[in-house]
């Protein structure tokens, strides 16, 4: 009995889970059409010591400008990789980079247009450890990368994000 | 040593799979940037219409019109006046008639355009109606609609290069005063540049040269 209840917990060591909310601002050449939005998403991630393996789902709906009925969409999926470079018993500092996939959306009442971009996450913030409970609080910078004419073209979004998360 | 070698593959990994999600990517959020109808003081448009040539400038002096603050082209030399912000694009409408009376003024006024940001399936409709009375007695019911809908998105190639990601927005306009005039015409308008291609029944304008001002 005792090794069935063993099982799942040594399965799940090391693994936390968790959301996160936050402010996204538009940067570059969405900023001169969107206005800054809230950040929603969830995350599950595996961490050894200083290193730490992030999937992460994040859904930002950035509203146009004035009050056009326009808006933009993003569902993102990111798989990034943390590093806490100032570890302490309490807290740290980490840094994490990773590869991402969003399916964006731009509707204006029923018109509508959809389309998929890669990105690349990269982030920095304070990290909190009390018992189970981890509490992080950083900048995230996601860089949209596209392919307009041949050429690779950049788009961002900056994002505050302050996340929590159950650790197994 | 063991934690910036995992640093290095884990950066390698990510343009790897940047890399290989940009062959399945499209341009929604190059588009949702760009700006389709630029308005730069001192840029110049230049159209081949059959054998002529059209030149529309952007005036670099401020204008108001119709009370309000605006920016002025120059069609061929002939004024136009145009305001922009960030949801539509809006055009001063004159039209004079003439009268028993004299020549009066039945239109005068800002309509919009464009609605933006252009979203490939929107659809406006800006109707104008009035009811003019002159000598006491006569009146002329005037009436002046025009309809946009964004078609599609497709490249195009014209004289000045081949521009992607353009708008094709077809538009349609009724005047109704003493007789009822209507027209259609189609219009493609390239990220960064505005206008690149206008057709219509008669006419097709196509961009040679543009240069954004300073």
């Amino acid at each position: 009995m005792l090794s069935l209840l063993l099982v799942p917990a040594l399965l799940v060591a090391g693994f936390d889970f968790g959301g996160k909310v936050g402010a996204a601002f538009p940067a570059g050449g969405l900023a001169s059409s969107h206005t800054s939005t809230a950040v929603l998403g969830a995350q599950a991630a595996w961490s050894h010591e200083r290193i730490r393996l992030e999937l992460g789902f994040g859904f930002i709906s950035l509203p146009g400008q004035q009050n056009s009925p326009y808006q933009l969409t993003l569902n993102q999926l990111a798989l990034s990789c943390g590093y806490e470079f100032l570890h302490r018993p309490n807290w740290g500092l980490e840094a994490w980079l990773g590869p991402g996939y969003a399916f964006a959306r731009r509707h204006l009442g029923s018109a509508r247009e959809t389309g998929r971009a890669p990105f690349v996450v990269a982030g920095a913030g304070v990290v909190q450890h009390e018992g189970r409970s981890r509490l992080t609080l950083g900048l995230e910078n996601c860089l949209f990368v596209e392919s307009a004419a041949g050429k690779p073209v950049l788009s961002d979004v900056i994002s505050l994000r302050a996340g929590v998360a159950y650790a197994f | 040593m063991r934690s910036s070698r995992l640093m290095a593959i884990g950066s390698l990994l990510t343009i790897g799979i940047v890399a290989l999600g940009l062959l399945s990517c499209d341009t929604v959020l190059f588009r949702a940037g760009q700006d389709y109808f630029p308005l730069v003081p001192g840029s110049e448009w230049r159209y081949a219409v059959g054998n002529d040539t059209v030149t529309v400038t952007v005036d670099t002096a401020p204008a108001v019109a119709a009370n309000r603050a605006c920016t002025r082209l120059y069609r061929n030399l002939a004024a136009e006046y145009w305001v922009k912000s960030r949801t539509e694009v809006l055009r001063l409408y004159t039209r004079i008639e003439i009268l028993p009376q004299g020549e009066d003024t039945i239109e005068h006024r800002f309509g919009r355009v464009y609605e933006l940001p252009l979203v490939e399936g929107a659809t406006w409709q800006v109707p104008f109606k009035d009811t003019l009375v002159f000598l006491g007695t006569d009146t002329i019911f005037y009436s002046h609609s025009l309809t946009g809908r964004v078609a599609a998105i497709e490249d195009v190639t014209v004289p000045a290069g081949e521009y992607t990601d353009c708008y094709r927005i077809e538009l349609a306009e009724e005047i109704i005063c003493r007789d009822t005039t209507r027209s259609q015409w189609t219009e493609w308008l390239a990220p960064g540049v505005g206008i690149v291609k206008r057709r219509s029944a008669t006419t097709e304008e196509l961009l040679a040269s543009y240069r954004k001002g300073p």
